[in-house]
């Protein structure tokens, strides 16, 4: 089943110092302001509706 | 989840682990002020619950080594002194910490058959009672780089914030900051609370407002070798005395 990607940028919902990890998959590391694509992160509904991610 | 011995458990006071000291545990318990507020139309007492509070006792073997029972509790200190109570050495194992005053912190004792005792007394400190929750170490981990400990299963989402508490018994070298990160799905971490750069010998306790996610685990950043940490948290619940949502 084909999908498509989406994009977005990650956001500090928790207020998490800066050059602290605000997400992380596997051995990746997202800090605040990075860009993510679904393909990064395997919660990506999850983390968008709870604010970890906005949708770009 | 099945009754327990006390057998092989644990016990740290502010980055020290004095479970090879430590004899036994006389109190850990949360109590309330109460307040009697019977009127004359009443045939039994009412009350009220005043501000809570927590205390630990315990009694040590008397052990001069560095970073033991003697050198721990005789400096006495004035500042806030984080103490875990261990219930078993597995992840996800119940704890029990109080951030505290050392009200008695030193009171050694010889008795007439030559054994030596320290009974020290904690009395709660920061505004916060006894917090019962569950180990995310299993006792002491040593992490050796910035990495990710396993995590535990805490079944469901919860929504009223959580505290968490970590003593850094040792470190190899450099700086380690350690995290607890929060997953809906075991693979997709969020950052939910960090004790920062904490200090060699230190206990720091830190709270969230957040919604906490079903699984959770311990994850250390920067550049150091063997950290040695014991992490604990707490889930706030519902009529906490603290309500952190």
């Amino acid at each position: 089943m084909p999908t498509r990607s989406k994009a977005g940028v990650v956001l500090n919902p928790r207020n998490i110092p800066k050059k602290t990890p605000i997400l992380t998959e596997g051995d990746r590391s997202f800090f605040e302001g990075d860009k993510v694509t679904t393909a990064d992160l395997s919660d990506w509904a999850g983390l968008v509706e709870r604010g970890f991610v906005r949708v770009i | 989840m099945s009754i327990k011995s006390g057998l092989n458990q644990r016990f740290y006071v502010h980055g020290n682990d004095l479970s090879g000291d430590v004899a036994s545990i006389t109190t850990a318990e949360g109590m309330f002020d109460e307040y009697d507020i019977t009127d004359i139309t009443k045939v039994a007492h009412a009350r009220i619950l005043g501000q809570a509070s927590g205390r630990m006792e315990w009694s040590s073997f008397f052990n001069d080594a560095a970073g033991q029972s003697h050198a721990v509790l005789s400096a006495m200190p004035l500042t806030d002194v984080v103490v875990t109570w261990l219930l078993g050495t597995a992840l996800g194992d119940p704890t029990f910490s109080l951030v505290s005053k050392l009200a008695s912190a030193y009171a050694p004792t010889r008795a007439r058959d030559g054994s030596m005792d320290i009974s020290a007394r904690a009395e709660g400190s920061a505004g916060a009672p006894l917090e019962e929750g569950v180990a995310l170490t299993a006792a002491d981990d040593t992490f050796s780089s910035a990495s990710s400990a396993t995590s535990i299963d805490q079944t469901a989402q919860t929504t009223l914030g959580a505290t968490a508490v970590c003593h850094v018994l040792s470190i190899g070298s450099g700086t380690p900051t350690i995290l607890i990160e929060d997953s809906a799905n075991n693979s997709s971490w969020a950052t939910l609370l960090t004790f920062g750069a904490q200090a060699v010998n230190t206990g720091k306790r830190v709270t969230s407002t957040a919604t906490v996610d079903r699984y959770v685990r311990i994850t250390t950043t920067g550049t150091f070798t063997d950290c040695v940490v014991v992490v604990t948290l707490r889930r706030g619940l519902t009529g906490d005395v603290v309500d952190l949502s």
